[in-house]
Protein backbone atom coordinates (compact mmCIF):
# COMPACT_ATOMS: atom_id res chain seq x y z
CA UNK A 1 0.00 0.00 0.00
CA UNK A 2 1.13 3.30 -1.05
CA UNK A 3 2.04 6.52 1.67
CA UNK A 4 -0.55 8.06 -0.08
CA UNK A 5 -3.38 5.47 0.11
CA UNK A 6 -2.69 4.84 3.84
CA UNK A 7 -2.47 8.58 4.42
CA UNK A 8 -6.29 8.82 2.68
CA UNK A 9 -7.58 5.91 4.65
CA UNK A 10 -6.37 7.80 7.96
CA UNK A 11 -8.03 11.05 7.35
CA UNK A 12 -11.21 9.34 5.84
CA UNK A 13 -11.31 7.84 9.17
CA UNK A 14 -10.64 11.44 10.74
CA UNK A 15 -13.91 12.71 8.67
CA UNK A 16 -16.11 9.85 10.03
CA UNK A 17 -14.83 11.11 13.32
CA UNK A 18 -15.17 14.61 13.50
CA UNK A 19 -18.50 13.81 11.44
CA UNK A 20 -19.59 11.62 14.26
CA UNK A 21 -18.69 14.11 16.83
CA UNK A 22 -20.60 16.44 15.15
CA UNK A 23 -24.26 14.71 15.08
CA UNK A 24 -23.20 14.16 19.01
CA UNK A 25 -22.89 17.86 19.64
CA UNK A 26 -25.63 18.64 17.51
CA UNK A 27 -28.68 16.02 18.56
CA UNK A 28 -27.13 15.46 22.36
CA UNK A 29 -28.56 16.88 25.15
CA UNK A 30 -24.94 16.83 26.70
CA UNK A 31 -24.38 18.52 30.14
CA UNK A 32 -21.69 21.55 29.46
CA UNK A 33 -18.86 19.45 30.49
CA UNK A 34 -19.42 16.80 28.39
CA UNK A 35 -20.05 19.20 25.58
CA UNK A 36 -16.83 20.80 25.78
CA UNK A 37 -14.57 17.75 25.81
CA UNK A 38 -16.43 16.79 22.47
CA UNK A 39 -15.53 20.04 21.24
CA UNK A 40 -12.37 20.03 22.02
CA UNK A 41 -11.89 16.63 20.53
CA UNK A 42 -13.67 17.60 17.36
CA UNK A 43 -11.10 20.11 17.17
CA UNK A 44 -8.74 18.14 17.78
CA UNK A 45 -9.27 15.48 14.94
CA UNK A 46 -9.94 18.45 12.48
CA UNK A 47 -6.64 19.48 12.86
CA UNK A 48 -5.46 16.07 12.07
CA UNK A 49 -7.29 15.80 9.20
CA UNK A 50 -6.11 19.15 7.81
CA UNK A 51 -2.72 18.11 8.53
CA UNK A 52 -3.03 14.52 6.78
CA UNK A 53 -4.99 16.61 3.51
CA UNK A 54 -1.94 18.38 3.30
CA UNK A 55 0.89 15.82 3.49
CA UNK A 56 -2.31 13.91 0.82
CA UNK A 57 -1.81 16.81 -1.49
CA UNK A 58 2.06 16.86 -0.61
CA UNK A 59 2.45 12.83 -2.02
CA UNK A 60 -0.19 13.94 -5.01
CA UNK A 61 -3.03 12.13 -3.58
CA UNK A 62 -6.62 12.67 -3.34
CA UNK A 63 -8.53 13.87 -0.43
CA UNK A 64 -11.27 11.80 0.16
CA UNK A 65 -14.66 12.97 0.31
CA UNK A 66 -16.03 13.25 3.96
CA UNK A 67 -19.69 12.19 4.72
CA UNK A 68 -22.35 14.12 3.72
CA UNK A 69 -25.26 14.25 5.57
CA UNK A 70 -26.42 11.64 8.08
CA UNK A 71 -27.22 9.28 6.03
CA UNK A 72 -23.75 8.23 4.09
CA UNK A 73 -22.21 9.13 7.77
CA UNK A 74 -24.46 5.96 8.76
CA UNK A 75 -23.24 3.94 5.91
CA UNK A 76 -19.64 5.57 6.56
CA UNK A 77 -19.88 4.40 10.33
CA UNK A 78 -21.32 0.64 9.31
CA UNK A 79 -18.24 -0.07 6.81
CA UNK A 80 -16.03 0.94 9.85
CA UNK A 81 -17.80 -1.56 12.05
CA UNK A 82 -18.58 1.36 14.38
CA UNK A 83 -21.50 0.56 15.98
CA UNK A 84 -22.38 2.79 18.93
CA UNK A 85 -26.03 4.37 17.61
CA UNK A 86 -25.42 8.21 17.30
CA UNK A 87 -28.69 8.74 18.59
CA UNK A 88 -27.09 7.71 22.27
CA UNK A 89 -25.32 10.01 23.17
CA UNK A 90 -26.74 11.81 25.96
CA UNK A 91 -25.17 10.36 29.27
CA UNK A 92 -21.98 10.52 30.64
CA UNK A 93 -21.33 6.87 30.09
CA UNK A 94 -22.71 6.77 26.66
CA UNK A 95 -20.37 9.83 25.61
CA UNK A 96 -17.51 7.64 27.05
CA UNK A 97 -18.79 4.30 25.74
CA UNK A 98 -19.66 6.22 21.46
CA UNK A 99 -16.60 8.18 21.92
CA UNK A 100 -13.87 5.47 23.09
CA UNK A 101 -15.26 3.07 20.15
CA UNK A 102 -14.29 5.85 17.41
CA UNK A 103 -10.41 6.76 19.87
CA UNK A 104 -10.24 2.85 19.34
CA UNK A 105 -10.64 2.27 15.72
CA UNK A 106 -8.16 5.18 15.08
CA UNK A 107 -5.72 3.88 16.97
CA UNK A 108 -5.52 0.93 15.21
CA UNK A 109 -5.82 2.27 11.96
CA UNK A 110 -2.70 4.66 13.14
CA UNK A 111 -0.88 1.56 14.41
CA UNK A 112 -1.24 -0.17 10.94
CA UNK A 113 -0.01 2.82 9.19
CA UNK A 114 3.38 3.36 11.62
CA UNK A 115 4.06 -0.61 10.45
CA UNK A 116 3.50 0.40 6.80
CA UNK A 117 4.08 3.78 6.14
CA UNK A 118 8.05 4.29 4.33
CA UNK A 119 8.41 7.72 4.90
CA UNK A 120 9.90 8.34 8.52
CA UNK A 121 8.49 11.79 8.18
CA UNK A 122 4.85 10.24 8.33
CA UNK A 123 5.70 7.11 10.76
CA UNK A 124 6.46 10.06 13.11
CA UNK A 125 3.32 12.19 11.85
CA UNK A 126 0.97 8.93 12.53
CA UNK A 127 2.49 8.20 16.31
CA UNK A 128 2.22 11.88 17.08
CA UNK A 129 -1.39 11.77 16.32
CA UNK A 130 -1.98 8.01 17.89
CA UNK A 131 -0.60 9.40 20.90
CA UNK A 132 -2.83 12.28 20.98
CA UNK A 133 -6.08 9.53 20.04
CA UNK A 134 -4.71 7.62 23.42
CA UNK A 135 -4.94 10.77 25.35
CA UNK A 136 -8.32 11.41 24.31
CA UNK A 137 -9.37 7.82 24.99
CA UNK A 138 -7.87 8.07 28.53
CA UNK A 139 -9.86 10.80 29.34
CA UNK A 140 -13.18 9.19 27.75
CA UNK A 141 -12.41 6.09 29.78
CA UNK A 142 -11.22 8.45 33.35
CA UNK A 143 -15.55 9.40 32.51
CA UNK A 144 -16.15 5.92 33.97
CA UNK A 145 -14.06 5.02 36.01
CA UNK A 146 -10.91 6.51 38.23
CA UNK A 147 -9.61 3.07 38.37
CA UNK A 148 -6.33 3.28 37.41
CA UNK A 149 -6.20 0.11 35.09
CA UNK A 150 -9.32 1.09 33.32
CA UNK A 151 -8.28 4.68 32.71
CA UNK A 152 -5.09 3.44 31.09
CA UNK A 153 -6.01 -0.53 30.45
CA UNK A 154 -2.36 -2.07 29.24
CA UNK A 155 1.01 -1.10 28.86
CA UNK A 156 0.73 -1.77 24.75
CA UNK A 157 -1.71 0.64 23.63
CA UNK A 158 -3.19 -1.05 20.23
CA UNK A 159 -6.81 0.61 20.00
CA UNK A 160 -8.39 -2.79 20.84
CA UNK A 161 -9.07 -2.65 24.68
CA UNK A 162 -12.50 -3.23 25.57
CA UNK A 163 -14.98 -0.71 26.32
CA UNK A 164 -15.34 -0.47 29.96
CA UNK B 1 0.60 -3.91 42.84
CA UNK B 2 4.02 -2.21 44.36
CA UNK B 3 5.24 -2.81 47.77
CA UNK B 4 5.90 0.85 49.35
CA UNK B 5 7.30 2.16 52.42
CA UNK B 6 5.34 4.38 54.46
CA UNK B 7 5.62 7.89 54.21
CA UNK B 8 6.90 7.91 57.57
CA UNK B 9 9.68 5.37 56.72
CA UNK B 10 10.61 7.26 53.94
CA UNK B 11 11.07 10.31 55.65
CA UNK B 12 12.78 8.72 58.65
CA UNK B 13 15.65 7.09 56.18
CA UNK B 14 15.66 10.61 54.34
CA UNK B 15 16.23 12.22 57.09
CA UNK B 16 19.43 9.34 57.61
CA UNK B 17 20.96 10.37 54.20
CA UNK B 18 19.48 6.97 52.85
CA UNK B 19 16.20 5.33 52.64
CA UNK B 20 15.86 1.66 51.79
CA UNK B 21 12.86 0.60 50.20
CA UNK B 22 11.46 -2.87 48.69
CA UNK B 23 12.88 -2.91 45.50
CA UNK B 24 14.41 0.26 45.27
CA UNK B 25 17.12 2.20 46.99
CA UNK B 26 16.28 5.93 47.40
CA UNK B 27 17.96 8.49 48.93
CA UNK B 28 17.91 12.15 50.00
CA UNK B 29 21.37 13.70 49.30
CA UNK B 30 22.17 16.74 49.88
CA UNK B 31 17.65 17.90 49.28
CA UNK B 32 18.26 16.44 45.88
CA UNK B 33 15.99 12.83 45.14
CA UNK B 34 17.69 10.26 43.91
CA UNK B 35 15.91 6.93 42.67
CA UNK B 36 17.72 3.57 41.42
CA UNK B 37 16.21 0.65 39.87
CA UNK B 38 17.51 -1.69 42.12
CA UNK B 39 16.20 -5.33 42.00
CA UNK B 40 17.37 -5.73 38.55
CA UNK B 41 20.22 -8.61 37.90
CA UNK B 42 22.09 -6.55 35.38
CA UNK B 43 25.16 -4.81 35.61
CA UNK B 44 24.88 -1.04 35.26
CA UNK B 45 25.60 0.26 31.84
CA UNK B 46 26.45 3.79 31.06
CA UNK B 47 23.78 4.29 28.70
CA UNK B 48 24.58 7.08 25.94
CA UNK B 49 21.10 9.06 26.58
CA UNK B 50 22.66 11.50 28.87
CA UNK B 51 20.54 13.79 27.83
CA UNK B 52 17.43 13.18 29.10
CA UNK B 53 14.76 13.15 25.94
CA UNK B 54 17.57 12.69 23.50
CA UNK B 55 18.59 10.32 21.00
CA UNK B 56 21.96 11.22 18.95
CA UNK B 57 21.72 11.47 15.67
CA UNK B 58 24.64 8.98 15.49
CA UNK B 59 22.87 5.83 16.79
CA UNK B 60 21.49 3.46 14.58
CA UNK B 61 20.71 0.24 14.30
CA UNK B 62 17.21 -1.19 16.00
CA UNK B 63 18.88 -2.92 18.50
CA UNK B 64 21.13 0.17 20.12
CA UNK B 65 17.88 2.31 19.06
CA UNK B 66 15.60 0.00 21.24
CA UNK B 67 18.28 0.37 23.78
CA UNK B 68 17.54 4.01 23.97
CA UNK B 69 13.91 3.56 24.58
CA UNK B 70 15.07 0.81 27.32
CA UNK B 71 17.45 3.72 28.92
CA UNK B 72 14.49 6.32 28.98
CA UNK B 73 12.44 3.13 30.63
CA UNK B 74 14.81 2.45 33.38
CA UNK B 75 14.88 6.42 34.05
CA UNK B 76 10.74 6.32 34.61
CA UNK B 77 10.82 3.10 36.79
CA UNK B 78 13.10 5.28 39.04
CA UNK B 79 11.37 8.30 39.02
CA UNK B 80 7.68 6.11 39.71
CA UNK B 81 9.96 4.21 42.39
CA UNK B 82 11.22 7.60 43.86
CA UNK B 83 8.14 9.46 43.63
CA UNK B 84 5.88 7.00 45.35
CA UNK B 85 6.41 7.59 49.09
CA UNK B 86 5.32 11.38 48.67
CA UNK B 87 2.10 10.55 46.97
CA UNK B 88 -1.65 9.44 48.19
CA UNK B 89 -4.97 7.95 47.21
CA UNK B 90 -5.57 8.14 43.56
CA UNK B 91 -2.02 9.41 42.33
CA UNK B 92 -0.53 6.52 44.32
CA UNK B 93 -3.08 4.72 42.39
CA UNK B 94 -2.37 5.79 39.55
CA UNK B 95 1.56 5.71 40.00
CA UNK B 96 1.59 1.97 41.73
CA UNK B 97 -0.14 1.18 37.99
CA UNK B 98 1.81 2.84 35.60
CA UNK B 99 4.88 1.71 37.57
CA UNK B 100 3.68 -1.74 36.59
CA UNK B 101 3.73 -0.88 32.95
CA UNK B 102 6.95 1.38 32.72
CA UNK B 103 8.47 -1.88 34.22
CA UNK B 104 6.56 -4.16 31.30
CA UNK B 105 7.86 -1.94 28.64
CA UNK B 106 11.25 -2.77 30.55
CA UNK B 107 10.64 -6.20 30.30
CA UNK B 108 9.48 -6.25 26.84
CA UNK B 109 12.27 -4.20 25.44
CA UNK B 110 14.81 -6.17 27.38
CA UNK B 111 13.41 -9.08 25.20
CA UNK B 112 13.03 -7.60 22.48
CA UNK B 113 17.41 -6.63 22.35
CA UNK B 114 18.11 -9.87 23.52
CA UNK B 115 16.00 -11.06 20.51
CA UNK B 116 18.19 -9.01 18.15
CA UNK B 117 21.45 -10.25 19.53
CA UNK B 118 22.01 -7.18 21.50
CA UNK B 119 23.22 -5.90 25.01
CA UNK B 120 20.78 -4.89 27.48
CA UNK B 121 21.69 -1.73 29.07
CA UNK B 122 21.09 -1.79 32.19
CA UNK B 123 19.58 0.87 34.39
CA UNK B 124 22.65 3.83 36.13
CA UNK B 125 23.12 3.30 39.97
CA UNK B 126 20.93 6.70 40.61
CA UNK B 127 18.79 9.18 39.09
CA UNK B 128 18.31 12.94 39.93
CA UNK B 129 15.04 14.48 39.62
CA UNK B 130 15.38 17.25 41.28
CA UNK B 131 14.32 18.70 44.99
CA UNK B 132 10.75 17.15 45.48
CA UNK B 133 8.49 18.13 48.63
CA UNK B 134 5.56 17.82 47.98
CA UNK B 135 2.89 15.47 45.86
CA UNK B 136 2.62 18.09 43.44
CA UNK B 137 6.70 17.84 43.34
CA UNK B 138 6.48 14.19 42.06
CA UNK B 139 3.54 15.03 39.60
CA UNK B 140 5.70 17.25 37.79
CA UNK B 141 8.38 15.18 38.23
CA UNK B 142 6.52 12.68 36.47
CA UNK B 143 4.97 14.78 34.03
CA UNK B 144 8.25 15.76 32.87
CA UNK B 145 9.60 12.88 32.64
CA UNK B 146 7.03 10.88 30.66
CA UNK B 147 6.91 13.66 28.16
CA UNK B 148 10.96 13.29 27.52
CA UNK B 149 9.89 9.75 27.13
CA UNK B 150 7.84 10.58 24.66
CA UNK B 151 10.39 12.47 23.05
CA UNK B 152 12.78 9.73 22.90
CA UNK B 153 9.90 7.22 21.00
CA UNK B 154 8.94 9.71 18.53
CA UNK B 155 12.80 9.90 17.56
CA UNK B 156 13.40 6.21 17.86
CA UNK B 157 9.76 4.92 15.83
CA UNK B 158 10.53 6.47 12.35
CA UNK B 159 14.65 5.35 12.77
CA UNK B 160 13.29 1.56 13.27
CA UNK B 161 14.02 -0.69 10.32
CA UNK B 162 11.32 -3.56 11.06
CA UNK B 163 7.90 -2.85 11.07
CA UNK B 164 7.39 -4.92 14.21
CA UNK B 165 9.22 -2.64 16.07
CA UNK B 166 8.16 0.15 14.73
CA UNK B 167 4.47 -0.54 16.11
CA UNK B 168 5.67 -1.82 19.47
CA UNK B 169 7.42 1.41 20.11
CA UNK B 170 4.54 3.61 18.97
CA UNK B 171 2.19 1.39 21.23
CA UNK B 172 4.61 2.37 24.13
CA UNK B 173 4.68 5.59 23.15
CA UNK B 174 1.13 6.14 23.42
CA UNK B 175 0.61 4.05 26.82
CA UNK B 176 3.36 7.33 27.89
CA UNK B 177 1.22 9.90 26.15
CA UNK B 178 -1.77 8.27 28.05
CA UNK B 179 0.11 8.78 31.81
CA UNK B 180 1.01 12.17 30.93
CA UNK B 181 -2.65 13.17 30.60
CA UNK B 182 -3.57 11.59 33.98
CA UNK B 183 -0.93 12.98 35.73
CA UNK B 184 -1.96 16.24 34.02
CA UNK B 185 -5.05 15.89 35.20
CA UNK B 186 -3.93 15.23 39.04
CA UNK B 187 -2.21 18.64 38.71
CA UNK B 188 -4.95 20.12 37.79
CA UNK B 189 -4.01 21.06 33.95
CA UNK B 190 -5.43 20.55 30.64
CA UNK B 191 -4.84 16.76 30.07
CA UNK B 192 -5.30 17.45 26.00
CA UNK B 193 -3.52 20.52 25.26
CA UNK B 194 -2.22 19.33 22.13
CA UNK B 195 -3.62 17.88 18.91
CA UNK B 196 -0.36 16.59 18.09
CA UNK B 197 1.78 14.81 20.73
CA UNK B 198 5.43 15.65 20.45
CA UNK B 199 7.18 15.18 23.37
CA UNK B 200 7.97 18.80 23.87
CA UNK B 201 10.18 18.99 20.51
Amino acid sequence: MSDATIVADALALEQVVIASYGVALRDGPLEPRLRRLLRRLRQQERDHAAVLASELDTLGGRAPAAPAGDAALGRARAALGLTHPLDEVVTRGDVARFAVELENAQMAGYLAAVRELSDPRLVTLATQIMAAEGQHATVLRGLLSEIPEVVVPSPFETGDAAIP
Amino acid sequence: MVARPSRRTFLRGAAAGLATLPAVTSAVAGGTLLGGCGGDEVEPVEDFSTTPGRIPPGVSGDAELLGGALAAEYRQVAAYLSGLPLLEAQALADAECFLAHERAHVARLRELIGGLGGPAVGPRPSYDFGLPGTSADVLRTLERVEQETIAVYLQIVPRLTDPLLRATAASIAVVEAEHQAVVRQRLGRQPLPTAFVTGGR
